[in-house]
């Protein structure tokens, strides 16, 4: 007769006290004694005790379905090594006995007799027992750990297991997805870009799964609602909630104006009453003193008379009339000049830009163009279904013939919004240009929208202001803030150096 | 958005920003630029850039 090994441990410490070798020299002893051929064995190394999802194992039932009829045995050292409760065990002997394969132990009494069956279902009862066991320590064990700030599960994104000099186990910023997460927090934090703007950057700059692939829209919401990332673990399920014995990834007030930012729903750049048209740097501007975002409102004075203010929700530090503030802003941004260095990325990002949005639009064409082909062969089908064989009424004509019309109405106005091809390249590089050159006029001329998704680039991590003034920017690295820059004059483009190229 | 050795490649090698600053100083410009091809598209289609010549300095431009 011929037999298969199978031996397992089930974690990597037990791999060190020999077991493996021991049940290894126990089950060939075994099949020798019984007369057997050892055909092959089959060593599972510290994986999971608790699913039959096992390498070594797969190996083993395949080996069995390709010698089907050839191997007849397979010999565990105890059945605790094959299956650790009653499903995986009784799932895997009938999966056997297909393949007209019988389990045998060698430190248990089983066989295919009455006797060796019901203690077969004895000795797999207590194999689930033993591991129901094990589970409850684990979880007694786990709720311990984390009671005391330690995390004892997989680390979260941005996070890594690590251990301590004493051997206790703990998490690690990871050294890059950590960086990158703590960057998603900052810039939604700002209310100025929505979790998607923020997880397509961070995707796009390398945030990646344990399993390398970029990070996914459902995973991205439970990062930025976990306060682990702040430093307190929360367990609701176990009462739990307390400081983490380790680094945490962001500033605790950088987490709560997340939260904040959640609790409003989506991003600031769609949400309308926050992004109100008469107040574009609503939100964009915090205040220095107690980091609020400003406000912006309409209040009527005594004579009836409405007047637009800015204003610090959070400790009224600051209230300023609109037109002050935003004169003010206005002055920072005579400040920025571009860096001559990067003005050729510019313009081959202009390139890029306008190249990808000039293959959108023709492949927007070309599909209305397909559907605007299938409305006309239509109408002619209708024609001839009205005119020639009198196959439908007149009403139904008239009926249809409205419903296609509506279709070519709208074909044809979709068509004519695409103007791209209107516009030649040389001309918006020379716009490009010219608009970088002066940030002031830029953000005067264009509406809300555009002035708040200039803002944001301008000033990736938005403005403080104490009542006064502005406090020192972090500036978008394409431009030089002359203020903070002084002294280095001589290096600049004058402020009117670059005359516009607009096309005549 | 080009790619990170095109946009090096871009910076010059006297360069001096690190990885992480010039991945920042990508995504930006990419930003700005998707900014002016937008404003762009509706400006220079409809000409009202040509037609308003006024510089902050108050200098009229010429086109």
């Amino acid at each position: 007769m011929r037999a298969v090994v199978y031996c397992r441990v089930s974690t990597k410490e037990q791999t060190k006290n020999l077991s493996l070798p021991a049940q290894k020299k126990a089950c060939i002893g075994f099949c020798r004694d019984q007369g057997w051929k050892v055909d092959r064995i089959f060593v599972e190394r510290g994986e999971s005790a608790k699913t039959a999802e096992r390498t070594e194992l797969k190996q083993l039932l395949s080996y069995c379905r390709e010698k089907r009829g050839q191997v007849e045995v397979v010999v565990v050292y105890s059945l605790d090594r094959f299956a650790r409760n009653n499903f995986a065990h009784y799932a895997l002997r009938s999966l056997l006995a297909q393949l007209g394969v019988t389990l045998r132990s060698v430190s248990q009494p089983i066989d295919e007799s009455p006797t060796g069956k019901l203690m077969e279902g004895v000795l797999a009862a207590v194999a689930q027992f033993d591991n129901d066991i094990r589970a409850e320590k684990t979880v007694v064990g786990m709720k311990e750990a984390l009671g005391r700030g330690r995390w004892t599960f997989q680390a979260p994104l941005g996070y890594r297991n690590t251990r301590r000099a004493d051997g206790t186990p703990t998490l690690e910023p990871d050294p890059e997805n950590g960086p990158l997460v703590r960057k998603g927090f900052e810039i939604y934090a700002s209310g100025l870009q929505s979790k998607n703007q923020v997880l397509l950057r961070l995707n796009e700059e390398g945030l990646r799964t344990r399993r390398g692939k970029p990070v996914a829209p459902q995973t991205w919401d439970r990062v930025l609602k976990n306060p682990i990332y702040a430093g307190r673990i929360q367990m609701d399920a176990w009462g739990i909630e307390v400081e983490a014995d380790f680094e945490p990834l962001i500033e605790p007030a950088i987490f709560q104006r997340v939260q904040g930012v959640l609790a409003g729903g989506r991003s600031g750049q769609t949400r309308h009453h926050r992004n109100h048209p008469d107040f574009p740097l609503r939100r964009f501007v915090r205040c220095a003193a107690c980091d609020t975002p400003l406000t912006g409102s309409w209040s009527r004075g005594r004579e009836g008379r409405r007047y637009a203010y800015y204003r610090c929700p959070g400790c009224a530090n600051v209230s300023m009339p609109k037109e002050a503030l935003e004169t003010r802003f206005l002055e920072l941004l005579d400040r920025l000049q571009p860096k001559p260095e990067y003005l050729a990325a510019l313009k081959a990002s202009v390139l890029e830009v306008w190249h990808q949005r000039r293959k959108e639009v023709e492949e927007f064409k070309e599909v209305r163009q397909k559907r605007g082909n299938r409305v006309e062969e239509r109408k002619q089908r209708l024609v001839e279904a009205f005119v020639y064989q009198q196959a439908i009424d007149p009403d139904t004509y008239r009926h249809e013939m409205e419903r296609i019309r509506d279709e070519e109405v709208v074909t044809e106005v979709e068509l004519s919004e695409n103007r791209m091809d209107e516009l030649d390249v040389e001309g918006v590089l020379a716009f490009a240009e010219h608009v970088v050159l002066n940030a002031r006029r830029l953000w005067s001329e264009y509406d809300p929208q555009r002035r708040r998704h200039l803002q944001k680039v301008l000033f990736p991590k938005g403005l403080e202001f104490d009542g006064e003034s502005f406090g020192t920017p972090v500036t978008c690295l394409f431009f030089r803030n002359l203020e903070a820059q002084e002294g280095a004059e001589s290096q600049m483009v004058s402020p009117t150096g670059f005359e516009p190229v607009l096309p005549a | 958005m080009l790619s990170i050795d095109r946009f090096r490649e871009l910076l010059g090698p006297d360069c001096e920003l690190n990885d992480d600053e010039i991945r920042e100083l990508r995504w930006q410009i990419h930003s700005l630029a998707e900014l002016v091809v937008d404003i762009a598209s509706d400006t220079l289609s409809t000409g009202t850039m040509t037609q308003d010549t006024t510089r902050v300095d108050g200098q009229a431009e010429v086109n």
